[in-house]
């Protein structure tokens, strides 16, 4: 047997381990199969929720004032829009008078099937065709019970963690495969969050707004502008690096990219690093306060100016560093040292953190051994 | 030749030291040691800028971190969207991290959770009281488009709504429309960028949450381009304990009193988190983070010490 395999029989040892001290000593173990569970979700203000008049139930809550309204069998939830999307729209009866509100109808978002409740502090609520329609003004809440793969993933999340950890005493199958997992997922989850928040509503939504707001009504109210037809022929340039042959034409829109960000990060680092900073360094050496001088601001603000003076002899390379020069330079390095310390000392703190974060979420999320 | 002890401990394998830095974060976990926390300055002037602003000010928090900076960040986080809620503070949260924004959403309901707790009916209405933005690409460039018209990229909210539809976006044209903007960053794009291409060009007050890595980097910019820092998991554990003692104390005591489990001042922290969901996140943690650094100080000790010893052993051999 491989050393790697050994390693990985070892990581599976002690993922059964703690799995048994979570049962022994936590208050119970996460539950690992997948289960029903009510789940919260906030309402915009745009939203309406339908259902069979008989399966409704409201029900006002005085100690909280608010109204909870029910539907066993669940709400089909529906969202205002433009009239023009569609034929299964129909028209909104929470709103009086259909002329002040000519263009906006309702249309179907999903049909749930599964228990559901609204709750809020002021719903409108009114009855047409058998059906109850539920609107919230001013937001609330939806609880849903939702079918739940939480207890599946804390599971799984909490080997993956054991799997990387594992990389500590060496290299094997599992940790290989969780790494590339790892980087699998993120960027699947880059490019699923791009396409929907950006290419959408900013390059589709601005040249097919209709057709855009089928999916995404907010989108569609925009007005289309052809202009951003240059972003999309640089954008599907950029894919020509794909190719071997044509490779060479993506390069135009790299170009393009370069250019931007150089001209974009000069300005600022012109105005607020090199400008800015060197407005910032030129403070007073006595700082005084209600009481006189204060003397803890004084003091920094002395080694300040010590610092960045000395620490740019030591980068002042025109002339010998011998003398006072070489003094004022031995100095700087001394600053830098301390700099660099300090920077070194912030940077094992940050990764400190990050391990009690795991730790935290093996030890109160996956085992329940502590409350977080 | 069977090495002596002095051998043992130079030569000690990385993986000892992995186990021991596992240990001293694992122990105090398991047995809850927290250490007192005291505000610095710069903690005290950021808390001063979200508590002297008028209730009803804008404040545009951007999310730009993600799960592998969470335990660092939320903590931070979480404390802010509480003390803008307390301060009836309306929230514009964006992202310029594509798993920001979802981070947003958990933050937000977090805190609405708990600020409904100890202040019943408490309405936080979506499009009143907070918006989520969302995430939009191209870095510091989305800060520069929004220093001018914020609508060119943010056309929608995250729900899809069209912003002119969300009551709060009105009047909101672009940085300049906000009176205080909160940077909770892991990298780039992040505090730095908000700096350079936004708060110092739209003269507008800014105030960051780094993560401990970055914090150096951003130290320059105090006082005169940033109102203030917190820096990792130790800012934002001060942080928690300042809105503690100044915002919180009275108002979960009075809340528990109500609720029939009045607390002392001993065991406050405990009943609030038992009866109304509060907890100390980053205070807590910084309990785990102390033992490790005395651990890992404990072992540049020794490292340096074995280290002086060999050289006066060489120097020894050269001599004779």
């Amino acid at each position: 047997m491989s050393r790697g395999m050994k390693i990985s029989l070892g990581l599976i040892a002690v993922f059964i381990g703690l799995s048994l001290i979570g049962v022994i000593f936590g208050r119970g173990v996460t539950n690992p199969l997948p289960q029903t569970e009510d789940r919260e979700f906030s309402i915009p203000n745009n939203m309406v929720f339908v259902a069979p008049t008989e399966h409704v139930r409201q029900v006002y809550d005085e100690e909280n004032k608010k109204t909870r309204v029910v539907a066993p069998h669940g709400f089909k939830i529906m969202r205002q829009a433009p009239a023009e999307y569609g034929p299964r729209a129909e028209s909104d009866p929470c709103r009086p008078a259909p002329e002040q509100t000519p263009r906006l109808v309702l249309r179907d978002v999903r049909q749930e099937s599964r228990q559901a409740a609204v709750v809020a502090g002021q719903v409108e609520v009114s009855e047409r065709d058998g059906n109850t329609y539920v609107r919230v003004p001013n937001g609330g809440m939806l609880i849903e019970q939702v079918f739940s793969f939480r207890g599946v993933l804390v599971w799984f999340a909490a080997f993956l963690t054991l799997a990387i950890f594992s990389f500590m005493y060496d290299d094997n199958p599992i940790y290989k495969f969780s790494e590339h997992l790892f980087v699998g997922v993120s960027a699947a989850y880059w490019m699923v969050i791009g396409f929907w928040t950006v290419m959408v509503p900013n390059l589709m939504g601005k040249l097919w707004p209709t057709l855009v707001a089928r999916i995404n009504p907010g989108v569609g109210e925009v007005e289309r502008s052809w202009l951003y037809l240059i972003p999309l022929v640089f954008g599907l340039i950029l894919l020509m690096r794909l190719s071997r042959r044509h490779g060479w034409i993506s390069r135009w829109s790299l170009a393009f990219i370069v250019g931007t960000t150089a001209g974009l990060n000069f300005v600022g680092y012109l105005a607020s690093d090199f400008v800015g900073q060197i407005e910032g360094a030129m403070g007073p050496l006595v700082i005084t306060g209600p009481h006189g001088i204060d003397a803890g601001a004084t003091f920094s603000a002395v080694v300040l100016f010590i610092g960045v003076l000395s620490s740019l002899v030591y980068f002042f390379f025109s002339s010998e560093h011998k003398g006072v020069m070489g003094l004022a330079g031995r100095l700087g390095v001394w600053f830098l040292m301390i700099t660099f310390g300090a920077s070194f000392g912030y940077t094992v703190m940050g990764r400190v953190a990050l391990l009690v974060g795991r730790m935290e979420f093996i030890f109160a999320d996956w085992l329940n051994v502590i409350i977080k | 030749m069977a090495k002596g002890w002095y051998e043992r401990i130079r030569d000690i394998d990385r993986r000892w030291i992995f186990l021991l830095i596992a240990l001293a974060v694992v122990l105090p976990l398991l047995f809850e040691m927290y250490f007192p926390e005291i505000p610095t300055p710069m903690v005290k002037q950021v808390y001063d800028q979200i508590e002297n602003l008028p209730a009803g000010s804008r404040v545009l928090i951007d999310f730009s971190y993600d799960p592998a900076s969470m335990p660092e960040l939320q903590p931070m986080a979480i404390a802010w969207v509480r003390h803008c809620f307390l301060k009836r503070h309306r929230i514009y949260a964006m992202a310029l991290w594509p798993l920001g924004q979802q981070l947003a959403v958990e933050t937000i309901n977090r805190a609405i959770d708990f600020v409904k707790k100890i202040e019943p009916g408490r309405e936080i209405i979506y499009g009143t009281d907070f918006v989520n933005l969302g995430y939009k690409s191209g870095q510091q460039g989305v800060i520069k488009v929004v220093l001018t018209n914020l609508e060119t990229l943010y056309s929608t909210d995250i729900n899809g709504t069209h912003i002119s539809k969300i009551p709060m976006m009105a009047g909101v044209v672009n940085l300049k429309s906000f009176d205080l903007i909160v940077s909770v960053s892991a990298g780039l794009p992040g505090s730095k960028e908000w700096v350079q291409f936004g708060s110092d060009p739209a003269h507008v007050p800014l105030v960051s949450g780094s993560t401990a890595v970055q914090a150096p980097l951003l130290y320059p910019y105090y006082p005169r381009q940033l109102v203030g820092v917190l820096g990792g998991l130790k800012g934002a554990a001060e942080y928690e304990q300042l809105l503690f003692e100044r915002k919180l104390k009275p108002l979960l005591e009075k809340r528990l009193a109500e609720l029939g489990h009045p607390a002392g001042a001993e065991d406050l922290v405990a009943q609030a988190g038992q009866y109304l969901g509060y907890s100390q996140l980053g205070i807590k943690r910084m309990g785990p983070q102390t033992i490790a650094h005395l651990v890992i100080i404990a072992f540049i000790i020794i490292g340096n010490i074995t280290y002086f010893i060999d050289r006066r052993r060489a120097r020894g051999r050269k001599t004779r």
